[in-house]
């Protein structure tokens, strides 16, 4: 699920609520990825006037690259340290910002709930 | 009058001991599609919470033998059902903590009735009613569907 860059907050809040989503990937217009808004950051928002704030205002900025070759340990480990539930999966070159999918916690909790070592991820 | 955590909040928790296994918690969440569980004591009060990120960092462990109590966060955080949202959303931000339970006071024990997250406040931010998402959809597939159709009137 993404969004433009300069959509409104209560816009990317009504995409995520009507997807039930917990987060949106920002993109920009050439469809570069800019980074990621989570619940938690539209929250940290509450007060700022939504209408007005962008999403390039209070994204959390595309900083750390996550391929599908990338091993699952690593990613986890990753996601451990920067406190993230979501890793944006870009293609290859490593730099590259075109989003193939995405890496959520939930897929996790399930492989761990299923026995699984991050085969069914 | 302002909005109250009572009003937006997720009625009901899912709970477990503090023996409950790992793996069982994990089934837990992804069998209820929920993003964190209250770990109860034999009273059935409130003692810790478990989220997505606390099971996260044991991926690899041995799940089985390992208990909810040994990866649970203690919880100690008071927030009423009648506060207004704009409190309980301040004290998310203070404390950085996105999952509140909500534990009503009248009855005694620390017994959680629900529990608040960010989505919920994103849901509030939102402006979009419960319930009425499927409509808010449908009005969007029908303005496409007026669309394709008018394309298609002008069609030779």
């Amino acid at each position: 699920m993404t969004c433009n860059e300069d959509m409104s907050v209560r816009s990317v809040a009504q995409i995520m609520v009507v997807n039930r989503l917990r987060y949106c990937v920002v993109i920009n217009k050439q469809c570069e990825v800019k980074g990621i808004i989570s619940a938690d950051s539209i929250l940290r928002s509450y007060d700022k006037g939504i209408d007005t704030l962008r999403a390039k205002d209070i994204l959390d900025p595309y900083s750390f690259t996550t391929t599908p070759a990338t091993p699952l340990p690593e990613a986890i480990a990753l996601m451990t340290k920067k406190k993230v539930e979501h890793l944006i999966i870009v293609g290859d070159p490593p730099r590259s910002r075109s989003v193939l999918g995405m890496l959520n916690a939930s897929d996790i909790v399930r492989s761990m709930a299923r026995d699984e070592k991050g085969e069914g991820i | 009058m302002s909005a109250r955590v009572c009003d937006i909040m997720h009625k009901g928790v899912i709970t477990c001991s503090c023996e409950e296994s790992v793996r069982n918690v994990a089934a837990m969440l992804d069998d209820n599609q929920f993003r964190s569980v209250v770990v109860v004591n034999e009273n059935g009060e409130v003692w810790g919470l478990i989220t997505y990120m606390d099971l996260l960092a044991h991926f690899g462990d041995d799940v089985d033998t390992m208990q909810a109590c040994q990866i649970m966060r203690p919880y100690r955080i008071e927030v009423d059902p009648q506060w207004p949202v704009e409190r309980a959303i301040e004290l998310m931000k203070r404390l950085k903590h996105y999952h509140l339970i909500i534990v009503d006071p009248h009855v005694g024990t620390r017994w959680p009735v629900g529990m608040l997250t960010s989505f919920d406040i994103v849901r509030y931010m939102s402006n979009l009613e419960p319930g009425h998402y499927e409509s808010f959809l449908k009005m969007d597939g029908a303005r496409q569907g007026k669309s394709s159709k008018d394309e298609a009137n002008r069609a030779p």
